[in-house]
Order: structure tokens, then sequence, then C-alpha cells
């Protein structure tokens, strides 16, 4: 569990265990006069070296290549399409002081376009499509809405992964094709 | 006062920046990792208060921090409300909350607060106001890559833009609420056995807390939830909690179910009911 301090008073003397690996406790010796007040933390980091990896593709027809968070299976079934190279969901690691809590994810945009590196915003043969961002997290279905929900664990951390799909239209040129996608956790 | 409270940040900050510190001695991390503190703010429009941001990623970032509108629905999903969508409470809200500053470029391990505080009018209606404070790693241009090694392929260059939302509620005037659980069940869903019961918000607050299951006799929990929420705009919120079969064994017979304030907040009841489960 995480947990975040803060001191009043220069007295204050804060112990070695801040931060470290499980259980970041205060161990205040300070007198009478300090205070100290526990923040509890939110922290999101991206799991050191993890990205969202589609490996590479010969692109020869219209399709569509999914990379599944639950499974981290890659699909790429469609005729005009040949996938290799080594592929990886997107992991994430969400820590708070608040352990046993469920935390909303949501990803801010359904769709982005990814542009080939030295094309031109516009043009078909330049841009695909990145789609149904999908996650390993617990699926909630909501009349306003499906979304994916996390609950953090004894310890105050969960992880979760991060999918998705890429339309081709058949058109696109050899390249590195970059974009952007957003992944947000929402405190309640 | 403000000497005091000068002191206060350069002691905290001090103590941040060695937590910083221990932390980005871990594997590398990525750009735009973040470390956000507290992760709820309640104003009561008197006093201001700080929020903590921290780098805890292996390189220098630059940060945006803005105010966003969520709204709570039966599930407790937090719904993205666009500024134009909003109602009146919520752009009263918005406009009432001052923060600075609104961008801040932290090297690895470095903390900064914001402030936040909430000026609401004389004229205001009593009520809670809310909005919702994101933090977010800007990326940093990426570098012209270089051509694939198969110039007959495509490859992905994908960046993720990464941030946390935390609230911020501004209580305005004298807000009570009651909170009343209702029909708990233990049924199988999709992901194996479920808890499910409802909780009946009346009022003009939220409320934030934990649930609590007890055997008769026992202090013991056979299940806890934290830090469950339900915003002033939710009247029924449905919930639904993943057991382990150890746990949905465990919910059989006589239980009590209790949705307490949590323990720093000092563990008042603020629902219980009794009830049999079989």
């Amino acid at each position: 569990m995480k947990k975040f301090l803060r001191f009043g008073a220069a007295s204050a003397v804060v112990a070695a265990s801040l931060g470290m690996s499980s259980v970041a406790q205060a161990q205040d010796t300070a007198t009478a006069d300090a205070f100290a007040e526990i923040l509890t933390a939110l922290q999101l980091e991206l799991d050191a070296g993890s990205k969202l990896d589609f490996g590479s593709m010969v692109v020869t027809g219209a399709g569509t290549v999914s990379l599944d968070a639950d499974t981290g299976a890659l699909n790429c079934t469609a005729a005009g399409i040949v996938c290799s190279g080594t592929t990886e969901t997107a992991t994430f690691n969400v820590t708070a002081g608040s352990a046993l809590k469920d935390v909303t994810i949501t990803f801010d945009t359904p769709a982005v376009t990814l542009l080939r590196s030295g094309g031109v915003i516009g043009t078909a043969a330049d841009e695909l499509e990145l789609t149904n961002f999908n996650s390993d997290a617990a699926f909630i279905t909501d009349p306003m809405g499906d979304y994916y929900e996390v609950t953090l664990g004894a310890t105050g951390l969960a992880t979760f992964e991060v999918g998705g799909d890429l339309t081709f239209d058949g058109t696109e040129l050899a390249g590195v094709y970059q974009g952007s996608f957003a992944v947000s956790v929402e405190y309640s | 006062m403000a000497n005091n409270f000068s002191r206060f940040i350069s002691v905290a900050c001090a103590a941040i920046a060695a937590f910083g510190g221990i932390l980005s001695a871990a594997p590398a991390a990525a750009q735009g990792d973040l470390l956000v503190a507290p992760t709820r703010i309640i104003l009561d429009g008197r006093r201001g208060t700080e929020v903590i941001l921290s780098n805890i990623g292996s390189e220098e970032a630059t940060y945006r921090i803005e105010l966003e509108l969520r709204r709570m629905t039966a599930t407790g999903q937090l719904i993205d409300v666009e500024t134009d969508d909003a109602n009146e409470l919520e752009q009263a809200a918005l406009a009432m909350v001052r923060y600075a500053p609104r961008r801040i470029t932290l090297p690895p391990g470095q903390p900064q607060s914001v402030r936040i505080s909430a000026r609401p009018g004389a004229e205001l209606p009593d009520g809670e106001y809310r909005v919702h404070m994101s933090f977010r790693a800007i990326p940093k241009p990426t570098p012209v890559t270089e051509a694939p090694e198969d110039s007959q392929g495509i490859r992905i260059k994908l960046v993720p833009i990464y941030g946390v939302t935390i609230p911020v509620i501004v209580r305005h005037g004298r807000l009570e609420a009651t909170v009343a659980i209702s029909n708990p069940q233990v049924a199988e869903g999709v992901r194996g056995p479920e808890l499910r019961l409802a909780m009946v918000r009346n009022g003009t607050k939220s409320t934030y807390g934990e649930l609590r299951v007890t055997r008769p006799g026992s202090d013991e929990p056979v299940f806890l939830a934290r830090g469950i929420a339900i915003y002033s705009e939710v009247a029924e919120r449905a919930m639904e909690f993943d057991l382990t079969p150890e746990q949905a064994a465990a919910m059989k017979g006589q239980l009590r179910f209790e949705y307490r304030e949590m323990p720093e907040a000092g563990g008042a009841v603020i629902a219980s009911v009794d009830a049999v489960l079989g």
C-alpha cells in the first residue's frame, strides 16, 4: 500500500521505510510538536520497457489485425495481411493508498489515426486506424456505455494490459506509422 | 501562517524528493509516469490546499493539469462530460475552482505542488460541487524514425499518453446524506461468484467509505471493499464485487453488511443491514 507523507515540523524524522517495496509506513519518531499528515498517493506507470506493439505487417489487401489484451494473442487472419515479429500489449501499473478499491479505466478516444512517417495527413495510403482499445481488466456492462475497471489488490496495486485493433484499407504504403493513444485511470 | 506553510511545503518536498529518489532507482520507467497525492480533495470554500505531483519516471516530463467533468453512473462508472453539456452545478463547479500551475515540467524524482482553492459565490445555493482534476504527461515529439529494416513492411509506433484524474469536491453550506443498503446477494457472474447489492443514497452530499461484510460475533470481515464513492448525482448505485471461492463460501447464513466512512475519516457507520444469504 502506497502512502505519502508530509511533515509539519522541522523536527520530524522520516524513517527509511518510505516508498519501499510493499508497505510504506510512517515511523514518525518526532517529538510531540510535530504533526505528520499521511496522504494517500495515486501512481500510474507504464511497465518498464512495455509498449503496445503489433510487430510488422505486409499488407496487400484490406483487413484488421487485433491484439487481445486478455490473452496477448495477435489475430492476423485477414487474407491480405501477413504479420511477423514479436507483439506485445502495453502493461500499466496503478498503485494507490486504498487497497480493495475499484478504479475506472478509460480510453479517451475511441479511434486514433496513425500517420506514416513522411506521409501526408488525409491521404488514405498514409493512414491507418487504431480502434477497439481493450483491456484484461474487468469489463463492466453499463447502460450508459460499457467500461473497464480494476480492483486494487491487498497491497494497493493493480496491473492492466491494453490492446487494440488496426484497420487497413489495403492501400497503405510500407513504412513506420505513428500515433498516440490515451489511457486514463479515474479515481473516485 | 504563511511561514508555517512554506516550511511545511519545503519539508514535504524534501521528504518527497527522497521518496522519488528511491523509486527512480528501480528499473527504468517510462517517460510520463506520475504520482499524485492526495487522491481525493474536499474543499469547504474557506481554505485552499495543494496536490503533489511527482515525476516517478526515468526522464524529464511535462505534465498538463486540467479540470474536467465526470458523472457517475448507476454502476459507478465515471463518464466524461464535455463542457458544452455541463449542467448548472457542473458549470458552477468549474467556475469556482482555481488552481495553479497548469503545466509543470519535472526532472525524474522531482515533486511539485499544485495549489488549489474554491471561491463559491455568496449567492451560490448550498450543495456539493465537483470537478475532476486530470494530470497527464504531454508526450515529447518523437524523432523522425529511420526506415524499417524490411522496406516492404508496415511497422507501428505508438506513444501512450496516460494520466489520472482525482475528484475535487467543494462542499458549500450544510449538507447531509443517508444511505441504505438493499438486496445483498451472491450470484454467479461472468468471472465467477459475485457479491451484488445496491446502495440507495438520499440527500445533498456524496458519501465515501468501505463496505464490510461480517459474520455475527466476529469483527474480521469476510469481505471488504474500500473507497466506494456514491456521488451526489447518483441516487442508487448497483454494485458487483468479484469474490474468491473462499469468500463466496463464507458468505452464507446470517451476515451483516456495513457501509462505513473510511477508517481515516472516523469509520462511522453510514448504512447497515442484516441479511441471511442462502
